[in-house]
């Protein structure tokens, strides 16, 4: 239930070799593939070590495919989407199903009364007479609406999907909203392969959106916490909404004033569009049989209908021209964050930037941490990473972001400097061979690493499932990345680190009075 | 009108509370009749090896992947630092892990850790230092010497600890950022008072924090006879025992003398608190001390607090703060682990026009444990979740031999965690209501608000005596 964005902190780059070079160790890494009729596509590796599975779901949908009045409708769902079925989280349906309704057609009432009562009250403010008082009619709106609330509240079976999960031994049991993804994950023991198989058709098939309008408040007490009250999160707001002019992307995080006017039968819309089976990806790793998994899943989810692929984003952000400055004021010390346009993970310098990233903010011995932290200590920390930051790359061109948290007496403008520095370096002085191996190894590592817990592989092979199409793209990678010369490296950070194609953000303390 | 709209909608909750009280608790959805057979599963035993110095060693093997994983538990902690150098703890844990050996300089191992990819961390807490070391095992003939050396001999080359010291400082500059860090920080210093348990580092004590002073406490604390090795992966006992032979054999066992940690005694300061800060949303906190981490009632109080507010949206206070009233996001309750006394707390955030009427049914949550106890079937859901899920302790060899060094550490028995399991089997609703009533004291309360204070839905008055404090200072 908790949001996937990454802003402030290094994102883990997913590092993707497989195999080796010559001093490297092999892994073998056995995916079993299968694709129902409706198009979901399953993929499970067996790992019978202990009696337990890891399960990971990601959806092609996220904020990207939000449009103006659904802003945040991706999010909202993920959360709704933990409230049961027609079956799960009730103890009446067929008394449930007629109340929501009405208490979505109340609702929708309300709104409208309320916005009659403010015109009336802007007539009667500027002298207009016989204005209508509808102030009776809302009162009596609002006294329906909690008789529903009510009566609706004695028929939920409050949390019972979590409770179930819970009882049957979940960990680890969450989900997140990306940008391009909506991921759904939980560890159980194996034995639970049926009721998991059985409960999540059932989820994407007979989803019902009950509590929805306080689940609506509690996704905006959830930007209060995460956002409103962080200085360096709102200083990225404001970064990315300046960075980005066009593209959905520009929207860092979901606005209150959106999310408060989504409604049910808006969300019972977008799920119908986007969480169908052939926009959905099942990874199982653990003590399971691929047999078993594909069989099961047939069962479930083979009667669920495909639905017609809805259209992509076609808004392409138009190229930057010249450099953006933002401030951000808040009770907080000075932070700065600086943004540079890139190309989208099927462009072919994909790697290069990866390469990039860890060259310049990957681990004490890296450029900036050096430089920054170390050598001239400026800054007491460092960062860089993608914007949105997607574990398999993100669909369409993003930011290469730095982080900088300035250490007193440095200032923001100090770390600037420094950073640019650097940024020229990287853009016209060849990466020597030791150096250039040294990040071929650390990536190789990690690589093998992320292959260490089953949720982390079942999430590495389906969030690549479902950006490339197939989870073995991420095999192509360690080829790829053995061709990474320091003349590409060189010619990247050329074409990306320039002055017109930055946007750069401070933020600005301002004390609160207490 | 808004007046009597908030009115209502806590009414509309206490109302529902009463209905649902009077339902039939489980609802009979098709799923909640699946019954499955008891996990069976005999989760492979660490081996044991204590080296003649002392130095205690745990160790699964592991060939999944060309991988090692190693985690060093010593004993130090900053609960063992006198007031007046504050931070220091920390500050030698990060010197020992950025600051060299007696025979390489703090870049070249840098270099040498990344170059093959070595994850390489560690950090001192207050009752606990860790070190950990994972690396491919074909890199493991260069990695566990350096492992060793760093543990042994750590150079703490001065430009290092300066370093930290000044990034410690630079972090204290931030303490009044974020409101989350407020709360925690002043709730811990009104509840612990002067114990160590309650206190931060402040610009004088971490400025007189010096290389000797990280020498001494490595010194100190760090020896053979102090340290738990949690070892797993890619490589067999007997080439461990050697290797682990080779390179700790002449570290020698020392006597270690450990000032004696007083056991908080009482609330340091119930009452009410406020802090101002322009923010649209309050960080709330609120709770007393809580029980030591050996407590015989603690597998009832785990279960009691996985009902009150630990338990996800299945606990009550989640149920009804969240779930009903769309209040928060993040709410909930805990006790927090320690040697000599944990805290009970419940923690939420609501925005600035909820803050009383959040606080009071936090409150009301807590209150209604206490009077009514809990429901048989709640009782049965969280021993439920606790049992079924503790498959996941054992589901990866890291994971095991690491939770036997905690054990071991903690100074529990070799098959302590096997007897949680049973503990926890034992717990009835007698034992649950029975803590509830013993461990959860209103009266004792401490309460901590931290925002737009003249913009709360109502005075705090009604919690009791209010003070408000003003936020330390910054260097």
């Amino acid at each position: 239930m908790k949001q996937l964005r990454l802003a402030g902190c290094l994102v883990a780059l997913a590092v993707v070799i497989h195999g080796a070079t010559a001093s490297a160790q092999d892994v073998t890494l056995d995916v079993k593939r299968r694709v129902l009729d409706n198009g979901m596509t399953i993929l499970v590796v067996e790992r019978p070590n202990a009696p337990v599975m890891s399960t990971y779901v990601s959806y092609k949908v996220g904020s990207a495919n939000e449009w103006p009045g659904m802003i945040g409708a991706a999010h909202l769902l993920e959360h709704m989407m933990f409230k049961g079925t027609h079956t799960l989280g009730t103890r009446d349906y067929t008394r449930e199903a007629p109340l929501l309704d009405r208490e979505d057609s109340l609702r929708v009432a309300i709104t409208a009364e309320e916005r009659k009562a403010d015109m009336y009250t802007f007539q009667r403010s500027v002298g207009i007479s016989d204005v209508p008082d509808n102030s009776a009619l809302v009162a009596s709106l609002k006294a329906q609406l909690e008789t529903v609330r009510l009566v609706l509240d004695s028929l939920v079976d409050k949390n019972a999907y979590e409770a179930l999960y819970n009882r049957n031994g979940a960990d680890g049991f969450n989900a997140g909203t990306g940008y391009d993804g909506t991921t759904y994950y939980v560890n159980l023991p194996s034995n639970r392969l049926p009721l998991y198989m059985s409960v999540e058709s059932d989820r994407m098939a007979n989803p019902v959106l009950r509590e929805f309008y306080a689940e609506r408040d509690v996704v905006i007490e959830e930007r209060r916490l995460k956002l409103d009250n962080e200085g360096p999160a709102k200083l990225f707001e404001q970064l990315v909404g300046t960075a980005f002019i066009a593209h959905p992307y520009q929207i860092y995080w979901e606005w209150k004033s959106e999310v408060a006017n989504l409604t049910r039968p808006k969300l019972v819309e977008f799920h119908k569009r986007y969480y169908a089976p052939n926009r959905m990806v099942l990874a199982i790793v653990g003590d399971v049989k691929a047999d078993e998994v594909f069989t099961r899943a047939q069962d479930a989810f083979g009667k669920v209908p495909r639905e017609p692929d809805p259209d992509p984003v076609v808004t392409v952000e138009p190229p930057q021209q010249g450099e953006r400055r933002i401030i951000q004021e808040f009770d907080a010390e000075p932070y700065l964050s600086v943004g540079y346009h890139k190309t989208a993970f099927s462009d072919p310098d994909d790697l290069v930037y990866r390469v990039i990233h860890r060259l310049l903010s990957d681990g004490r011995t890296s450029r900036l941490y050096k430089s920054m932290v170390i050598d001239q200590q400026i800054a007491s920390s460092v960062s860089s990473y993608d914007y949105p930051g997607a574990q398999a790359g993100d669909l369409y061109p993003d930011l290469m972001v730095f982080d900088v948290e300035p250490k007193s007496p440095s200032t923001p403008v100090d770390c600037e400097k420094a950073l640019y520095a650097e940024l020229e370096k990287i853009s016209t002085i060849p990466v020597g061979k030791d150096e250039l191996q040294k990040i071929k190894n650390r990536m190789e590592s990690d690589f093998i690493w992320s292959l260490y817990s089953n949720l982390g592989l079942a999430g590495q092979i389906a969030e690549y499932e479902a950006r490339a199409g197939d989870w073995r793209y991420l095999l192509t990678i360690r080829d790829r990345l053995a061709k990474v010369t320091p003349e590409d490296i060189m010619r990247v950070a050329k074409k990306t680190f320039t002055a017109e194609n930055r946007t750069v953000g401070t933020l600005v303390p301002i004390k609160s009075e207490s | 009108m808004k007046k009597h709209i908030r009115l209502s909608i806590l009414t509309a909750t206490v109302l529902a509370i009463c209905l649902l009280a009077a339902l039939p608790s489980v609802a009979q959805n098709p799923y909640s009749r699946w019954k499955f057979d008891p996990i069976s599963f005999n989760p492979p035993k660490p081996e044991r090896f204590v080296l003649d110095n002392g130095l205690v060693v745990y160790f699964l093997p592991n060939h999944q992947l060309p991988v090692v994983t190693m985690s060093a538990l010593v004993r130090a902690g900053e609960v063992y630092v006198p007031a007046d150098k504050a931070g220091l703890a920390g500050i030698a844990g990060d010197g020992l892990v950025t600051g060299g050996t007696a025979t390489k300089p703090p870049d070249e191992i840098d270099e040498q850790i990344e170059s093959l990819g070595i994850q390489w961390s560690g950090d001192i807490g207050l009752e606990s230092g860790q070190f950990s070391m994972n690396c491919l095992s074909k890199d493991l003939g260069t990695a566990l010497p350096l492992f060793a050396e760093l543990l042994m001999k750590p150079r703490f080359d001065s430009s290092r600890v300066q370093l930290a010291v000044a990034n410690a400082l630079e972090d204290l500059r931030r303490q009044n950022d974020s409101p989350g860090r407020i709360v925690r920080r002043e709730f811990s210093k009104l509840v612990y008072g002067d114990h160590p348990y309650g206190r931060s580092p402040s610009e004088k004590s971490l400025g007189s924090l010096t290389r000797g002073d990280a020498v001494g406490f490595h010194e100190r604390f760090f020896h053979p006879n102090t340290i738990i090795l949690a070892v797993s992966g890619d490589l067999d006992v007997a080439a461990l025992k050697s290797t682990l032979q080779t390179l700790f054999g002449s570290w020698k066992k020392a006597d270690v003398s450990y000032p004696e940690v007083a056991t908080p005694g009482t609330n340091a300061s119930p009452g009410v608190y406020q802090i101002n800060k322009d923010l649209n949303q309050t960080n709330i906190r609120f709770g007393h001390l809580g029980i030591d981490r050996h407590n015989p009632d603690r597998h009832a109080v785990r279960v009691l607090n996985y009902i009150l507010g630990g338990g996800g949206f299945t606990s009550r206070m989640i149920a009804k703060v969240r779930s009903d009233s769309g209040w928060a996001y993040s709410v909930g309750t805990a006790f927090t682990g320690a040697d000599k006394g944990g805290l009970f707390l419940a923690t939420c955030q609501t925005k600035t026009e909820t803050t009383a009427k959040a606080l009071a049914l936090m409150e009301w949550v807590v209150e209604d444990v206490r009077a009514h106890g809990i429901r048989e079937e709640e009782l049965e859901t969280a021993k439920d979740a606790i049992l079924n899920s503790d498959v996941f302790n054992y589901d990866e060899p890291d994971k095991i031999v690491e939770n036997y060094a905690w054990e071991e550490y903690q100074g529990f028995p070799p098959d302590q965690l096997q007897k949680d399991v049973e503990a926890i089997k034992a717990v009835t609703k007698a034992d649950v209501d029975a803590a509830a009533a013993k461990y959860l004291h209103p009266d004792q309360y401490t309460i901590l608000a931290v925002g737009k204070i003249d913009a709360f839905d109502s005075l705090l008055s009604k919690f009791g005596n209010v003070k408000t404090m003003t936020l330390p200072e910054t260097p």
